[in-house]
């Protein structure tokens, strides 16, 4: 039984190439992350792993409801995961754990659990969207649901598991 | 024949180089080590130690005037971590991305934290951040004199 290569130049270039090529898919393309933290159960549950399509925001700006990973802006850098909820200008309400946009009630058919936040109205700053988890049993207090801009975007969840 | 023989010796005498040399660098950084790597030994046994819930050897690795953002000073960090850490069952710490900056007797280490305890009762709490550490060396021992916690920015 025969396991070694013929040409081992050759088996060396072809191995150097894949490589090379899972680098490049890894950085600029498809990334691969382990979520730490509850604040997206019951959508993405707490150690799983997830991956990332990171050229999804290079030509346009993330929709209401998608589930993005965004970085800090400084180092050392760290890795947020959590859904897109409102964009710049816009005014975000939650009575009884109901989300309101600009007035007008928001369905999130993505959510479990409705929970019961009542968080009086904020407006999105400029250049900003607002993001937050979907773990709505948790209280608002305890989540971190920060306003952040394209540049810190990642890209967005494409699955998870 | 003759030149079969010289490879041989050709490729002896760079392996021995390329031991010799490794064997001078890993020396370097064992018996010599920079501030850098000195920081990073007493971070990772700190580590060790919280990990192992041994308080009083934890406690070392920082100065009497130490002060934190969470408003603990030395006599209230020790307290805390001997009356808290015999409720731990388990506790894993990751310290990752340290950025270490040293002027003479004075450093800086950036980093992002994650740990982990289980408590006795079984429950599982989970913190991570990013925390900005200075140290000062005293007595030939790098020690923590201030811990503060950085915020997220994401301009």
């Amino acid at each position: 039984m025969k396991i070694y290569p013929d040409n081992w130049k050759k088996a060396a270039v072809r191995t150097g190439t894949v490589i090379i090529l899972i680098v490049l898919v890894n950085a600029f393309c498809l990334g691969m992350y382990r979520t730490y933290g509850m604040s997206m159960e019951p959508t993405v549950r707490d150690g799983a792993v997830v991956f990332v399509n990171k050229l999804a925001y290079k030509f346009h700006l993330p929709q209401r409801g998608d589930i993005v990973v965004f970085r800090t802006s400084n180092r050392p850098y760290v890795y947020f995961m959590k859904r897109v909820l409102a964009f710049s200008g816009e005014t975000v309400e939650f009575r009884n754990g109901v989300l309101f946009i600009n007035g007008a009630e928001i369905s999130e058919p993505y959510l479990i659990e409705r929970g019961d936040w009542n968080v009086p109205p904020f407006v999105v700053r400029s250049g900003h969207m607002f993001v937050c988890g979907d773990n709505r049993v948790m209280a608002w207090d305890d989540h971190f649901h920060p306003e952040i801009t394209s540049h810190t975007l990642v890209g967005k969840v494409k699955w998870h598991r | 024949m003759r030149n079969g023989k010289r490879r041989k010796q050709i490729f002896k005498a760079l392996f021995l180089l390329i031991f010799l040399a490794g064997t001078a660098i890993a020396a370097k950084f064992i018996f010599f080590p920079d501030e850098k790597a000195k920081i990073r030994r007493t971070l990772s046994l700190a580590v060790s130690e919280i990990e192992g819930k041994n308080p009083s050897k934890f406690i070392r690795h920082f100065t009497l005037d130490y002060r934190d953002s969470f408003n603990n000073t030395y006599g209230t960090l020790f307290l805390y971590l001997k009356n808290n850490l015999n409720q731990c069952k388990s506790i894993s710490v990751g310290l990752n991305q340290m950025e270490i900056d040293v002027k003479e007797n004075q450093a800086v280490i950036k980093f992002f934290a994650a740990a982990n305890v289980v408590t006795t009762d079984g429950e599982l709490y989970k913190e991570a951040g990013r925390f900005i550490l200075r140290m000062r060396k005293e007595q030939l021992a790098w020690r923590i004199y201030r811990l503060d916690e950085m915020d997220y920015e994401f301009e």
